[in-house]
């Protein structure tokens, strides 16, 4: 069904750099296929290219790719777009912007419906039928706008107009990045439930290897624009060969695999941070507009108490809208409580804002935002990201060498600036940021979630160096609960902005109380 | 939110912003030096004859009740007197308006239709040597001071192959037939001034919305490129251009002083030139409204377009 002979994509400004390198491939009709990468390995420029399309900026510079008998790079214009849809779908990343906000789903579904012989009529029936094989309320979904759809019903859509023409190979890219974990789950049930019914050629790129375990029949690992390894699922996963395979299965985090050695002694450690009766109250717009309806409000943590042990990781799960992030923001000063109070070291309110914080306190208290592209200012050098001069304390020379040694880095990146770096680095950058201020508390947010698992093992290695040789109080914050286990000493678990489960990680992970907690730990354990 | 509340409190703040900016403009006339009587008289004004004039037109009631009086008359559709030219300013205004909405219709229908095509053409031609030509030619257009296009056009089309009128020689209140040959000049001239910005800013935003993630699931999962040109990205590029294309269009009836000057068109520009040099008080207040309530009107109709063109606007959510 798909067969890759020598093929070479490249850059078409820099024609020595390829993306992909003299690739070989052969999928049979029907099969099952997983690709599996970090960013930047070509992988999801080799599922573009299945379609007969590189990309921009790309062509092919040499080999030949078929899919279902078809050089799909010498096809003429309209024969490929003919063949897109027809006989290639592909399902791209980003579920949240890959519907048109401006289109019912019906509309969607017309676009794709009108290119067949008997057109859009009866339109609505199909669409609704369609719908209701992918899981949804079909009749009731047609009228309904993109963004009036959850994540995993936007995504169910999307399969569905990718499945809506019946075409012969489906391409999914990332398909449950961005969901939470168990949305995610059940769209890849949905996947298997369709590919059972249907009998097409899957070909799925993930960065994560438990989506590419629990789908694939046939897995191909890629690096740097080249095939590594492939071969049949259980062999590849089981018993990797290539060196890169097995770095990239040792990195993936794992529940209950502890990478820290527990110094703490967590019943004599004092409480560093005491939060009462928390609840934050977010609206929708900062002003009341003039004659308007009021903004939209929404408690994003209600009534929440738990106490921050000094020296402790407090790893901190739950899935988009549970809290988490407002509750590391409200820590900080970022937002005030609505109601409760938080406490440091028993005297220092915490529920003033920044703005309200005494320059001490401020410097006490740091945050490690999820994405260091955001964070950083990139018209600085990291000299003056670490060290900025009017605000915060002063940092000595050779302070500043020392703090870039604690996150892995040289003297050499002093004088560099974010766009010289690679996302780790900037991640470390900017918890050196954090650690400049030398704080009691370092609040950590998704820190690792925008990295790759290699690097993201590195970073939470740093992080635990950190808290051996400094003993740093952290709260690490994560939508993953086998990253956090791997780093914290005690979870809490929020779900829609209440705490709902607070212990030793080990009891959390072992023997979860809360039947939230219970359903993500057992979906972590099957990935 | 629906669509009636939401018409319904837009109208009421733009009443509100027109009445605030009503005041505001009777006091900044007030405020300036001289008044209708003091141009009236000229040189021949004499302190008796002034103070004589200024009680005949009731000038020395307090600022207050002749704003009362005023806004009483306006909010009855009365727009008062000009003292100066002995009528009143609704009757002097009345013809020159037509003119006006003759020349930037003209105007507007000659440089829209074919900004918005030429820029889309630009935008998914990007990088050929003719969406290159139309960009280059577009942005000549735009950095062209007014007078000298106008002049350009004149000399061509006027002197050299004398096809148009150069010089509007018709009363303000000729019938539409007869000064039908006189709008051409002045509408190609400000049509060739605005073209460019309506196009270049259709041009961005459809490329900006060209690389949005929506369109490209769409061709891959095998919609036509006409349906998604046309479906996906057109409605997603249009509000933009549609903002930009409402501040142009106010801007061709109330801001067009130089070209009406220079083709002598009998259109609300030019009234508003000799207004403020006559210090036709009441004349000046008229139009400067007129020009208000254009602006107001034509942002609401803009907000209107982006509303129906956006479920997420129409739900209160911003785009």
């Amino acid at each position: 069904m798909i067969r890759l002979h020598d093929f070479s994509v490249r850059v078409i400004a820099q024609p020595d750099r390829l993306v992909l390198r003299s690739l070989h491939l052969e999928v049979p009709a029907g099969r099952r296929l997983g690709i599996v990468g970090e960013s930047g390995c070509g992988k999801s420029t080799l599922l573009r290219a299945l379609t007969g399309s590189c990309g921009r900026g790309l062509d092919v510079a040499g080999g030949t790719c078929e899919v279902a008998e078809r050089d799909v790079f010498a096809l003429a214009e309209p024969d490929r777009r003919a063949l897109m849809g027809n006989v290639v779908a592909l399902v791209p990343q980003g579920v949240a912007l890959s519907l048109t906000p401006h289109l019912d789903i019906a509309a969607h579904f017309r676009d794709v419906y009108s290119l067949d012989a008997d057109g859009a009529h009866d339109l609505h029936d199909r669409a609704a039928a369609m719908l209701t094989e992918v899981g949804l309320p079909g009749a009731a979904m047609v009228g309904r706008y993109p963004h009036e759809l959850s994540g995993g019903e936007q995504q169910r859509v999307l399969i569905a107009l990718g499945l809506a023409r019946d075409p012969e190979v489906l391409l999914l890219d990332e398909p449950t990045s961005a969901l939470d974990v168990g949305v995610a789950h059940d769209i890849l049930s949905l996947i298997e439930e369709e590919h059972r019914r249907r009998g097409f050629t899957l070909v799925c790129v993930s960065h994560d290897l438990g989506v590419i375990d629990r789908i694939a029949e046939h897995v191909v690992v890629m690096n740097s624009g080249e095939i590594v390894e492939e071969g049949p699922r259980a062999q590849v996963t089981g018993s990797p060969e290539h060196p890169y395979t097995r770095r990239l299965l040792a990195a993936a985090p794992r529940l209950g695999q502890r990478h820290s050695s527990r110094s703490l002694d967590a019943s004599s450690a004092d409480t560093l941070v005491e939060v009462t009766r928390l609840t934050v109250v977010r609206s929708s717009s900062a002003r009341r507009q003039l004659f308007g309806t009021p903004p939209r409000t929404t408690t994003a943590v209600n009534d929440m108490s738990l106490q921050i042990r000094r020296g402790e990781i407090l790893g901190v799960i739950g899935e988009s809208g549970s809290g988490k992030s407002t509750f590391l923001k409200t820590l900080c000063g970022l937002l005030a409580p609505t109601a409760g109070a938080l406490r440091m070291a028993g005297t220092i309110d915490l529920g003033a804002r920044t703005s309200d914080r005494p320059a001490e306190v401020l410097a006490r208290v740091q945050m490690v935002f999820q994405n260091p592209d955001d964070s950083l200012n990139p018209a600085h050098t990291v000299r003056r990201i670490l060290a900025p001069g009017r605000v915060g304390r002063k940092v000595a020379e050779a302070e500043l060498v020392r703090l870039l040694q604690t996150v892995g880095l040289g003297a050499a990146f002093l004088e560099r600036r974010p766009g010289q770096l690679s996302g780790g680095e900037k991640q470390r950058v900017a918890i050196a940021r954090a650690l400049a201020q030398r704080p009691e508390l370092l609040l950590l947010d998704e820190v690792t979630s925008a990295l790759d698992v290699t690097v993201q093992a590195e970073v939470l290695a740093t992080l635990l160096q950190i808290h051996r040789e400094m003993g740093t109080t952290m709260v690490f914050v994560s939508h993953d609960i086998a990253v956090v286990s791997s780093i914290a000493d005690r979870i809490a678990v929020l779900r829609h902005g209440r705490l709902v489960e607070l212990g030793d990680a080990d009891a959390v992970i072992e023997r979860p109380t809360d039947a939230y907690t219970t359903q993500l730990v057992t979906l972590a354990r099957r990935g | 939110m629906n669509t009636a509340l939401h018409v319904l409190r837009r109208a009421l703040l733009a009443i509100g912003v027109f009445a605030a900016m009503a005041v505001l403009t009777f006091l900044g006339v007030e405020a300036l030096p001289g008044d209708a009587c003091t141009s009236l008289l000229g040189r021949a004004a004499t302190p008796e004859k002034l103070a004589q004039c200024r009680e005949e037109n009731g000038l020395n009631e307090p600022v207050l009740s002749r704003l009362g009086d005023w806004a009483g008359d306006l909010l009855h559709g009365d727009l008062g007197y000009s003292i100066k030219r002995s009528a009143p300013v609704g009757e002097i205004i009345a013809p020159r308006l037509r003119n006006s909405l003759l020349l930037a219709g003209v105007a507007a229908l000659l440089a829209f239709p074919t900004a918005v095509v030429l820029g889309m053409y630009s935008a998914r031609r990007r990088g050929t040597k003719r969406a290159r030509a139309i960009d280059t030619t577009g942005l000549v257009l735009m950095t062209l001071p007014e007078f000298v296009t106008a002049s350009v056009l004149w000399l061509v089309l006027s002197i050299w192959l004398p096809i148009l009128p150069g010089v509007t020689v018709l009363p303000s209140n000729a019938t539409i037939a007869e000064i039908m040959p006189s709008v051409w000049l002045p509408a190609i001239t400000l049509a060739l001034l605005v073209f460019a910005h309506v196009m270049r800013s259709m041009r961005a935003s459809v490329v900006a919305t060209s690389s949005r993630p929506f369109v490209d699931a769409a061709r891959y999962r095998g919609v036509q490129e006409r349906t998604v040109m046309r479906r996906h990205v057109m409605p997603a590029a249009l509000p933009p251009a549609v903002n930009v294309m409402a501040v142009t269009a106010a801007w061709l009836l109330t801001g067009t002083f130089v070209v009406e000057v220079v083709f002598n068109y009998p259109g609300l520009g030019r009234l508003a030139v000799d207004a403020i040099s006559d210090r036709d008080t009441s004349l000046i207040l008229a139009l400067t409204l007129f020009g208000l309530a254009v602006f107001i009107l034509s942002s609401f109709i803009s907000d209107t377009v982006t509303r129906m063109l956006d479920p997420r606007v129409r739900a209160g959510l911003g785009a």
